[in-house]
């Protein structure tokens, strides 16, 4: 029957669409589940077509950017057409002056930062892969890198958005301006939405100009705790930071930077012109001085830049991807508490977490690696309800990032949304009556 | 619509003192900042959530409006109740909960003033960045419901970048909380939705908000230019030129030719526009861009930049920025202050035009701008007296309005839509657009009792007998609230 449904939707295709039809490969897999179609939009009329063609025909459909973090959420219901979004990749609009740029989802986040450093702009948000990762599947998917000037999140760069629902409606919200109070911010059903709404196709940002000047220090501590203080002591000074991570030694091991000492570390990107550069430098140098560090290193250049890149990518690349993943958010005081808690949970049961951690903003990031075929996977289950439970306590929320599917079904990925699930509901239902887009990524269909 | 035994319903629930309903009382409750006026059939002041949520339950059984309220500064007719019905005036849920210093954020009222909060946690060196111009007496929940800015949103961003989560009551009276004390938070942002939506989507009774720390210095600029141009041209390089100031403001000549006898600022007379400009941060970092932007300022050949050497000479310098509005008066006996935005790259293009239609109509406009970001309040002046004056002042607002959208910016930048631009809608965004809009509104409040009429265009057969300008036009001199 469902193949009788993809062959009438692929017939009733429009030539152009038709060309662009691939064979789907491992790359769009989802949790295993492989689509039977991939369909390549190159216009938003395009997304429009496809969609109510597929939900006509009650089709299901998963838009795919880059496919860096397909596996983000639960695992999708039903899944027959990839819509990959990679070919919607122009920049429609630059203006460096009114820092501004609109382009389409399916440019990667690479190339839109590459474009803005021509003219000493960028945006003030990271991603892992950032060279495949498009700026569509990075706001679908929310989570903050990290590069969080300012406690920006995703959210906070977006001044418009372009997008498409599940019955062929485009829509549009916003503008291209900073301040903007005319009608709903349709946006912020988007970003973290994972594609469950609609389609998002353009967005328009808000550009940063590049600072003048960075340096980054990278301090060694024999302690957590050490370590975390002097990070919270930096956050609470009046040192502007572009990023402040906190990574366990677990997380050092598997980063595996030459030049880095083994041990606690706090890395610090520091900017500005060249007097305050070189203040905020002694200041820091400084307060990591108070909490005793087996050594501060400065890294300058591309060298800097390298470091960085492999933070933002930690988990997402092959040599890093981890075998369990959480993403765990806090207020930022509480953060050392909950990492203490994790470390000893997760040694208890004979594995080694690694924890990486942006300060200021109330993130962990806890991964497992390297796990032997014999263990006992009881032990995850436990580990991640324990982790839970803690979090909850302390009003945070965890999200599995990364685990077996057997995992993630019997525990579901999100926790803390329980609350507000019958306005989730509601929102998937009024938007995509149809349930075309992604579904049971956040809560099971009804007909499940 | 409001029968004697609601009235006692409404009375069970937050006390007799608390429920108004005498013409009196009402007449009070009738107008915001804005142009409109309309009165509510009863006027409720609740103090907890749990109270919110027990009058949105009777507002539903008996399918009344309801229209929440703070201090009644906005500026759209937001705030009045178009429909009748019952106003919710949330200046009794005035309590700060909580001040968490170490994670830098604040549990508070919807009521409560916005510089009230900065007060409060200033002992913690920390502040609230939005501030709007109404500062002191605009509420909080009016700000989440307007999105407000002000003139340091520059560089820390408007009200939704401040705000980590949100206590709401829905239409079916559900207490829930949208986001939490966390920076980040799973799924769909139901508190970005929210925030922006001018009370037609639910109405929030608590919010936890991001406190920044205080910068260590401060430093204020003042440039005077002989024309507006100039001055235009400067705000756009020193935005293109990679500075971000905390804030750049610009007045032209005729809100300087109100100011300087009001508050004697020391603007030459024959100053075309002024420019300040705020920059903050480390010490250094200020000397540094200050200096940057001196340079770029020079280029267009200011007739003076004065530079405050303290507090005093600061707070003097912004005196002349604040009093604007408040001195428009010395001009005309009224004013119709609009707000639109564009991206700054127009600025020049766009003061010149709005100077052109000032021109070719002979009604003057006064410029006050938060120019770094686009934001323009142009303010028609004009006499309410003069049927026909009026009449072109609100068509001037639009025109001008229109030419904000025409240049790729937007209807509003920070008033919000309400009643007053609802008919320019359609000018911005497409029926679809509209179309997805209303889609949200029917998910949050499916009997459209939550500040009904404001913000979607009405039909112009349904005009008849709201209020907003369309009818104003037709009821010019005496009856005519501007």
């Amino acid at each position: 029957m469902q193949h009788k449904n993809t062959d009438d939707f692929v017939k009733s295709l429009s030539s152009s669409l038709k060309d662009h039809l691939t064979t789907p490969s491992k790359n769009d897999s989802i949790d295993n589940l492989t689509p039977s179609l991939v369909l390549n939009p190159r216009s938003v009329e395009d997304i429009s077509e496809c969609l109510s063609k597929a939900s006509e025909r009650g089709l299901k459909v998963c838009p795919i950017g880059g496919g860096t973090r397909l596996n983000i959420g639960n695992t999708p219901e039903q899944y027959d057409i990839a819509m990959c979004l990679t070919n919607l990749n122009k920049i429609i609009e630059y203006k460096p002056s009114d820092l501004s740029i609109t382009v389409q989802a399916g440019l990667t986040l690479g190339k839109i930062q590459s474009e803005l450093g021509r003219n000493n702009q960028f945006l003030p948000i990271s991603a892992p892969l950032d060279e495949t990762s498009t700026l569509g599947g990075i706001l679908a998917v929310g989570t903050s890198g990290p590069l969080t000037w300012l406690n920006g999140n995703m959210r906070d760069v977006v001044t418009g958005m372009k997008t498409v629902y599940s019955d062929g409606l485009i829509s549009k919200s916003g503008g291209q301006v900073m301040k903007n109070v005319s009608g709903y911010e349709m946006s912020k059903l988007h970003i973290g939405g994972l594609g469950t709404i609609g389609v998002i196709s353009e967005v328009s940002l808000k550009v940063t100009p590049k600072p003048i000047n960075e340096t980054t220090l990278i301090a060694t501590f024999a302690g957590q705790v050490d370590a975390f203080e002097a990070s919270m002591s930096i956050f609470h000074s009046k040192i502007n930071t572009l990023s402040l991570s906190y990574i366990n030694p677990g997380a050092v091991y598997k980063l595996n930077v030459k030049s880095i000492k083994a041990g606690h570390l706090v890395a610090i990107r520091l900017y500005g012109r060249d007097m305050s550069l070189q203040r905020c430098v002694n200041e820091v140098n400084s307060i990591l001085k108070q909490y005793k560090p087996k050594n501060i290193d400065k890294m300058d250049g591309q060298d800097q830049m390298d470091i960085w890149r492999k933070i933002d990518d930690f988990g997402y690349t092959s040599d890093t991807k981890p075998y369990i993943s959480m993403r765990i958010s806090l207020p930022p005081t509480i953060v050392g508490e909950v990492l203490g808690s994790l470390e000893s949970t997760t040694v208890t049961k004979g594995l080694m977490p690694a924890l990486l951690t942006q300060i200021g903003h109330g993130t962990i990031l806890f991964h497992v690696f390297d796990v032997s075929k014999n263990i006992d996977q009881n032990k995850f289950g436990e580990i991640i309800s324990d982790t839970r439970r803690l979090v909850r306590q302390r009003r945070g929320t965890t999200v599995i990032e990364e685990a077996p599917i057997t995992i993630k079904k019997e525990l579901g990925v999100w926790d803390g949304i329980d609350q507000i699930e019958g306005a989730f509901r509601n929102l998937k239902s009024n938007f995509d009556p149809s349930n075309t887009l992604n579904i049971g990524r956040f809560i099971p269909s009804k007909s499940s | 619509m409001i029968n004697t035994q609601l009235i006692k319903r409404l009375q069970a629930v937050v006390g007799k003192q608390y429920v108004l309903n005498k013409e009196s009382d009402l007449i009070t409750f009738e107008y915001d900042g804005s142009v409109d006026r309309s009165q509510p059939t009863v006027v409720v002041l609740p103090s907890t959530s749990g109270e919110v949520s027990q009058l949105m339950k009777l507002a539903s059984e008996y399918d009344i409006p309801i229209v929440a309220r703070g201090a009644a500064t906005g500026l759209s007719g937001g705030a009045i109740a178009e429909q009748g019905g019952i106003l919710l005036s949330l200046t009794r849920m005035n309590r700060i909960v909580e001040i968490d210093p170490e994670n830098q954020f604040a549990v508070v009222e919807p009521g409560v003033i916005n510089l009230e909060l900065s007060q409060a946690v200033s002992k913690f060196d920390l502040y609230y960045a939005p501030d709007p111009s109404s500062q002191q007496a605009c509420t909080i929940g009016g700000n989440i419901a307007e999105n407000s800015g002000g003139p340091h949103c520059l560089a820390y961003g408007v009200t939704t970048n401040h705000v980590l989560g949100i206590e709401v009551v829905t239409a079916d009276g559900e207490i829930s909380w949208y986001g939490n004390r966390t920076r980040e938070c799973p799924g769909y942002d139901l508190r970005g939705i929210m925030i922006g939506s001018e009370g037609t989507l639910s109405i929030v009774t608590k919010a936890i908000l991001r406190l920044i720390r205080k910068p260590e210095s401060v430093k204020t600029l003042l440039a005077i230019y002989k024309d507006l141009d100039q001055a235009s041209a400067a705000v756009a390089e020193v935005i293109g030129s990679g500075i971000i100031p905390a804030a750049m403001e610009m007045m032209d000549d005729l809100a300087i030719k109100a100011v300087e006898p009001a508050v004697h600022a020391g603007y030459p007379e024959n100053a075309g526009a002024v420019l300040l400009v705020e920059v903050e941060g480390l010490s250094e970092s200020v000397e540094e861009e200050t200096f940057e932007i001196e340079k770029v300022m020079d280029k267009y050949e200011p007739l003076e930049i004065r530079i405050a050497k303290n507090d005093l000479d600061r707070a003097k310098l912004w005196a002349g920025r604040k009093g604007a509005l408040g001195a428009l008066g010395r001009l005309a006996p009224n004013y119709y202050l609009i707000d639109g935005t564009i991206p700054p790259s127009n600025l020049v293009e766009v003061m010149s035009k709005i100077k052109e239609i000032s021109a070719e109509h002979n009604l003057p406009i006064a410029n006050v701008l938060h120019a770094g970001d686009g934001n323009l309040h142009p303010a028609i002046l004009f006499d309410e007296k003069n049927p026909k004056e009026t009449q072109l002042a609100l068509k001037i607002g639009g025109d001008i309005l229109k030419l904000c959208v025409d240049k790729g910016g937007a209807l509003s930048g920070e008033h919000g839509i309400g009643i007053e631009k609802r008919q320019y809608m359609p000018y911005m965004f497409s029926t679809d657009d509209l179309k997805s809009m209303t889609k949200l509104k029917t998910v949050f409040d499916p009997k459209s009792l939550l500040n009904p009429g404001k913000i979607f265009p009405v039909e112009p057969d349904q005009l008849e007998g709201t209020v907003g300008q369309s009818s104003q036009i037709s009821k010019v001199g005496n009856n005519a609230y501007l």
